[in-house]
C-alpha cells in the first residue's frame, strides 16, 4: 500500500473522529496526571521519611563518639589503656547492637511504577541478630490502600490504555458496514485490509503520541533526570514495553473487527477479553500457584524462631560451655572480663543456628514458587507487562531479594568486624569509627542477572512482538473474506 | 390477569436465557470459578486455623514452662498471639495478607503486627485476586450486564417494543416481568452457592462453628444477591432508555469498570491525600518525644513510695508490707501503655477517617460499598483487626501488670529483681482467647455501607417510573 494513501486514509479518519479522539486522550491525560500526581506524593513521602531516618541515624552516632570520645579522654587523663572500655560508651558488644542502618532507597522509576514500594521496608538496623530478627522500619499504609494497589502511571498503562484502546477500536467498520457507508468508501480505489489498517494506525498514532507526551511530562515535571544515562535506558524500555503491550490490543481490535459481528457484540468479545487478561487469568494462577506451591507460613516461621530463641535462652550456660568447645580460640581469651558479651555473642550465633535451616527452608519454598511465577506469567500479556514495568522501575519483589542480600552481606562484615574484638574484649575507640563497615546499596541492574532478567525482559519484548504478529496478520487476512455486503 | 402476564414475560425472559448457549457457558464458568475459588479459600483457612491453633498451644507451652525468672523479666520475654481467622473468610480473604499474622506482646511496648504474607508476595499476588467475593463482585455484574443491556434496547431495535407496547401493556409491568425472570436465573447461581457454603461450614466446623458464622455466611450472600438485584434493575433501566443496544451496552461497560477497577484504586487514592496519616517515622519520633517526657525513674520512685506510705500509715519504705519495686515497674507501665495507646489510636483514626472517605464515595460506586461489606462480614477487614488489636492490647496490660505486682507483694525479703517466680504464676496467667465479634457490630461498623446500598435502591426506585414514562419506543 502507498504510504501516501494510509496517510490520506489517516487524515480522513482524524477529521471524522477528531471529537471522540480528544476525549479519549484528554481522560488518559487526566490519569496520567492523577498517576503521576499519585507517584510523586508516595516517593515524597518515602524519601522524606528516609532522609529523617538518615539524619536520626547520623546524630545517634554523633552522640556515640562524643561519648567514646569523652571516655577516652578520661582514660588518657587516668592512663589506661584505650583498649579497655567503660560502662558502655566502647563496650564492643553494646556498638555492635546499636548497629548500622541500610537504607532501601525507593526504585530509579518508583514515581512511574510503585509496583511493590509501600509494602518494602525503609531500613533494616543491622546489628549480630538473625538477619530475619533485626528490627525494620517498615511503612505505614493504610491496609485497604495496600489491598486495592497504588494508582500509579504503571496501572493506566497495564489496566486503562487498554481499555482507552478498545474504547476507540471496537467499531472500525462494523456501523459503517451495517448503515452502508463502507460500500461507498470501497468504492474508492482502496481495499478493505487498506481502509481497516489505516483506520487502526490513526488511532494507534494519535495514543502513541498522547503516550509519549504523558510520559515525558510527568517524568520532566515530576524531576525524574532522563539525562543519567542508567534512568533514560529503564525509561526508554518502559516505553518500549508500553508501545509493544498497546500495539498488541490494537492488533487485537483489528482482529475482532474482521470477524464482522455487530458493534456491540464486538464490544462485549472485547471487554470479556479484557476481563480474561486482565483478571480472570492473573487471578486463576494465583490461585492455581497458591493452592500447588502456597507461600511458606509466617505463622509456623513465628513459631520456629521464638523455639529457637528459648531453646538457647534455657540452655544458655549449657550452650555456652558448648560453644566455648566448638570455638577453642575463645576460651584462651580473658573469659572473666568478655563472659557476658561472649554469652550474648554466643546466643545471637546459636539463634541464628537454630533459625537458619528454617530460613532456608522458607526461601527454598518462596524461591521454587517464583520459578513458576516467572515461567507463567506470560499466560496473560498484562501480567508479563507489569513483571516487566516493576523490573524496569526497580520496585519489583527482585528489590527487596537484592536487598535482602545486601543486608546479610553487610551483616557478615559488621559481624566479622566485631567478633574479633568482642573475643578479645577489646574497646571500639573513636578511630575505629571511620572504618566500620558501611552499608552501600547496589542498584540492581534492570535486567538482572542473564539467567533470570535479561531472558524475561526481552522475552516480554518478544512475546508481545510475537502477539502483535500474530492477531495482526490473522486480522488481515481475516479482512480478505469479509463480505461488504450482507447477502 | 396482569399478574399472569408478567409471568408470562417472566418465563420468556427466564427461558431465553438458558436457550442461550453462551449464557449457559458463562453460568457454568461462574459456578465453576465459586467452587474453585470457595475450595481453595476453604483449604487456606483451614491450613491457617490448624497452624493458629498448633501455634497458640505452643506459646502457651513456651510461656508455662519457661523455668524460674523474675516476672518483670518474664513480661520482656513476652509472648505471641495470634489472630484467628472465621471460616466465613474462606469466601473473602479481604486484607488478611496485608496485615501480618501475628503480634509481640512485651513489657512497655504496644508492638505493631507482624509478617504480612504480601511483603513475600511477587506481582501476581497483587495484580488480581480469586476468591468467591471477586467472582461475586466483578464477574457476576458483568454477567448480569451481558443479560441485561439488550432487554429493551434490543427490543426496540427489532420493533417488537412498539408491537408489545400497542397490545396495552403497561411498560411497568414488561419491566416487572423481565426483572423477575432475569432475577429467577441469577437465583440459579445463588442457591448452590449458599448451600454449599452452609454445607461445608456444617461438615467442616460443627455445630459451634456454624452456629457463629452462618449468620455471616447467610448475611453475605443476602448482601451479594441485593448488590446483583441493583446491578439488575440499573442495566435494565440504561436499556430501557437508551435508543440503541450498542449505546446501553457501552454505558453499563463503563459503569462496571469504574465501578469494579477504576473506582477503588482512585477512592483510596483521594481518601489519603484528604486525611495524611502519620508516616511510620513521624510515628515512632512521636512516640519516643512523649516517652521522653514521661516521669523519670528516681521521681517515680519518689511519688510511688510517698503514695504507699500514706496508704500503709508506715515511715519507711522497709517497713511497708510491699516491695515498691513491682508498683514502679506498674505504674511506668501504665505510663508507657499511654503513650503507645494515644498515638496508635490517632494514627488508627486518622485510617478511620480515609475508610470513611473511601465508604462514603460508595455513593458514586456502590461496589466499593459492598466490597467493604463483604470484606466485614467475612472478618477480614481493617476494623477486625483493630478489635482484635485491641483485645491483645488488654490483655497484653493484663499479664505485665500481673507480673509487675507479683514483684511488689513477694519480694519482700529479697531484692525485687533477683526475685524469681515459677510455673505457678506462668500457669495463673489465662491463655489469650479472642472471639470474632457478634454480627451486630459488623452492621454497627458497616452502617455508612448498608446507607448507601439503601440510597441506590430508593435512587433506582425513584428513577424506574420516569425512566419508563419516557422510554423510547422506535
Amino acid at each position: 500500500m502507498p504510504i501516501s494513501l494510509l496517510f490520506t486514509l489517516m487524515r480522513h479518519e482524524w477529521r471524522i473522529l477528531r471529537k471522540e479522539i480528544i476525549l479519549v486522550v484528554g481522560l488518559l491525560g487526566f490519569c496520567f496526571f492523577l498517576g503521576g500526581l499519585n507517584g510523586a506524593y508516595q516517593l515524597q513521602i518515602l524519601t522524606q521519611s528516609q532522609a529523617e531516618l538518615a539524619q536520626k541515624e547520623q546524630q545517634r552516632l554523633g552522640k556515640e563518639i562524643a561519648k567514646a570520645r569523652s571516655e577516652e579522654a578520661q582514660f588518657k587523663q587516668e592512663g589506661m589503656p584505650l583498649t579497655r572500655y567503660g560502662k558502655s560508651a566502647r563496650n564492643p558488644f553494646k556498638v555492635a547492637q546499636k548497629g548500622s542502618q541500610a537504607l532501601l532507597p525507593p526504585g530509579p522509576l518508583a514515581l512511574l511504577v510503585l509496583g511493590q514500594t509501600d509494602l518494602q521496608p525503609l531500613s533494616t538496623q543491622i546489628s549480630l541478630t538473625h538477619v530475619e530478627n533485626l528490627p525494620r522500619q517498615e511503612q505505614l499504609h493504610h491496609p485497604l490502600g495496600l489491598f486495592l494497589g497504588q494508582f500509579d502511571l504503571g496501572f493506566v498503562l497495564v489496566w486503562l490504555l487498554p481499555l482507552f484502546i478498545l474504547g476507540l477500536s471496537f467499531d472500525i467498520l462494523a456501523t459503517e458496514q451495517e448503515n452502508g457507508s463502507l460500500r461507498m468508501l470501497l468504492s474508492m480505489p482502496i481495499s478493505l485490509q487498506q481502509l481497516a489498517l489505516g483506520k487502526i494506525c490513526m488511532r494507534a498514532l494519535v495514543l502513541t503520541k498522547a503516550i509519549v507526551i504523558g510520559l515525558l511530562l510527568v517524568s520532566l515535571g515530576q524531576g525524574l533526570d532522563l539525562r543519567q544515562p542508567e534512568i533514560l535506558e529503564r525509561w526508554l524500555g518502559l516505553l518500549g514495553i508500553t508501545l509493544l503491550y498497546g500495539t498488541g490490543w490494537f492488533a487485537l481490535a483489528l482482529w475482532v473487527n474482521s470477524r464482522k459481528r455487530p458493534a456491540a457484540t464486538q464490544a462485549t468479545i472485547l471487554a470479556l477479553i479484557w476481563l480474561a487478561v486482565l483478571f480472570v487469568v492473573p487471578a486463576s494462577l494465583n490461585l492455581a500457584l497458591s493452592a500447588l506451591y502456597p507461600l511458606p507460613s509466617r505463622v509456623e516461621f513465628t513459631q520456629a524462631t521464638a523455639k529457637a530463641s528459648e531453646k538457647v535462652r534455657n540452655a544458655s550456660s549449657q550452650l555456652l560451655g558448648k560453644y566455648f568447645e566448638d570455638h577453642p580460640e575463645l576460651s584462651s581469651s580473658k573469659r572473666d572480663e568478655a563472659e557476658f558479651n561472649l554469652l550474648q555473642l554466643a546466643k545471637e550465633d546459636l539463634i541464628g543456628q537454630e533459625i537458619t535451616p528454617v530460613v532456608a527452608q522458607f526461601r527454598a519454598q518462596l524461591a521454587k514458587q517464583r520459578q513458576v511465577l516467572q515461567n507463567l506469567q506470560f499466560l496473560s500479556p498484562a501480567l508479563a507487562t507489569q513483571a516487566a514495568f516493576n523490573r524496569l522501575a526497580g520496585t519489583g519483589h527482585e528489590r527487596l531479594e537484592a536487598y535482602r542480600n545486601g543486608v546479610e552481606a553487610h551483616q557478615k562484615a559488621w559481624r566479622d568486624w566485631f567478633t574479633p574484638r568482642i573475643r578479645d574484649n577489646l574497646a571500639v575507640q573513636v578511630s575505629d569509627y571511620v572504618r566500620l563497615p558501611v552499608y552501600r546499596w547496589q542498584e540492581p541492574a534492570p535486567s538482572g542477572d542473564k539467567l533470570t532478567g535479561q531472558y524475561s525482559l526481552g522475552l516480554t519484548a518478544v512475546y508481545l512482538a510475537l502477539i502483535v504478529l500474530l492477531l495482526g496478520s490473522r486480522a488481515l487476512k481475516a479482512y480478505q473474506n469479509y463480505q461488504i455486503v450482507d447477502s | 390477569m396482569q399478574a399472569d402476564i408478567i409471568a408470562i414475560i417472566a418465563q420468556k425472559e427466564f427461558k431465553q436465557v438458558w436457550l442461550d448457549g453462551r449464557f449457559r457457558w458463562i453460568f457454568g464458568i461462574l459456578l465453576l470459578l465459586f467452587g474453585l475459588a470457595g475450595w481453595a479459600g476453604f483449604s487456606q483457612q483451614q491450613d491457617y486455623r490448624s497452624q493458629f491453633e498448633h501455634a497458640m498451644h505452643e506459646q502457651r507451652e513456651l510461656w508455662v514452662n519457661k523455668g524460674e525468672m523474675n516476672p518483670h523479666s518474664a513480661a520482656h520475654h513476652g509472648m505471641h498471639v495470634f489472630k484467628p481467622a472465621s471460616l466465613v473468610a474462606a469466601l473473602d480473604q479481604g486484607l488478611q495478607s496485608y496485615l501480618g499474622v501475628s503480634l509481640f506482646l512485651e513489657a512497655h511496648k504496644q508492638n505493631q503486627s507482624r509478617y504480612r504474607q504480601a511483603e513475600d508476595g511477587t506481582v501476581l499476588q497483587r495484580f488480581a485476586v480469586m476468591n468467591a467475593a471477586t467472582v461475586a463482585e466483578v464477574m457476576v455484574p458483568l454477567m448480569i450486564i451481558l443479560l441485561s443491556f439488550g432487554a429493551f434496547a434490543s427490543e426496540r431495535e427489532s420493533g417488537t417494543l412498539r408491537q408489545l407496547l400497542s397490545l396495552g401493556l403497561p411498560p411497568s409491568q414488561l419491566w416487572l416481568g423481565k426483572m423477575l425472570g432475569l432475577s429467577a436465573s441469577l437465583a440459579v447461581l445463588l442457591l448452590p452457592l449458599a448451600l454449599l457454603g452452609l454445607g461445608t461450614l456444617w461438615l467442616a466446623g460443627g455445630a459451634e462453628a456454624f452456629a457463629s458464622g452462618a449468620p455471616r455466611l447467610l448475611s453475605w450472600l443476602g448482601l451479594h444477591a441485593l448488590y446483583w438485584l441493583l446491578f439488575l434493575w440499573g442495566g435494565l433501566l440504561i436499556s430501557a432508555r437508551c435508543r440503541t443496544a450498542r449505546l446501553a451496552l457501552l454505558l453499563l461497560l463503563a459503569f462496571w469498570f469504574s465501578n469494579s477497577f477504576i473506582g477503588p484504586r482512585l477512592g483510596m487514592m483521594v481518601a489519603s491525600l484528604l486525611h495524611k496519616a502519620p508516616t511510620s517515622v513521624e510515628l515512632q519520633a512521636a512516640i519516643e518525644a512523649d516517652a521522653s517526657q514521661v516521669m523519670d525513674w528516681d521521681t517515680r520512685t519518689q511519688k510511688v513510695e510517698a503514695r504507699l506510705l500514706k496508704q500503709y500509715g508506715v515511715k519507711k519504705v522497709q517497713d511497708l508490707p510491699v516491695n515498691p519495686a513491682g508498683l514502679i515497674l506498674a505504674d511506668a507501665e501504665i505510663d508507657d501503655a499511654r503513650v503507645y495507646q494515644v498515638h496508635l489510636d490517632h494514627l488508627q483514626n486518622d485510617w478511620q477517617n480515609q475508610w470513611r472517605v473511601f465508604a462514603k464515595l460508595g455513593l458514586l460506586l456502590p461496589g466499593m460499598a459492598v466490597q467493604n461489606l463483604s470484606m466485614g462480614l467475612a472478618g477480614s477487614d481493617w476494623q477486625h483487626h483493630r478489635h482484635f488489636a485491641a483485645a491483645a492490647e488488654a490483655y497484653r496490660l493484663d499479664f505485665v501488670q500481673r507480673m509487675n505486682t507479683d514483684v511488689s507483694r513477694k519480694t519482700q525479703a529479697v531484692d525485687a529483681y533477683e526475685y524469681t517466680a515459677g510455673k505457678e504464676l506462668w500457669e495463673a496467667v489465662k491463655p489469650f482467647h479472642y472471639d470474632l465479634p457478634a454480627l451486630a457490630w459488623v452492621w454497627q461498623q458497616q452502617l455508612s455501607g448498608l446507607l448507601i446500598l439503601a440510597g441506590w435502591t430508593l435512587l433506582l426506585a425513584l428513577l424506574t417510573p420516569l425512566a419508563l414514562k419516557r422510554m423510547p419506543v422506535d
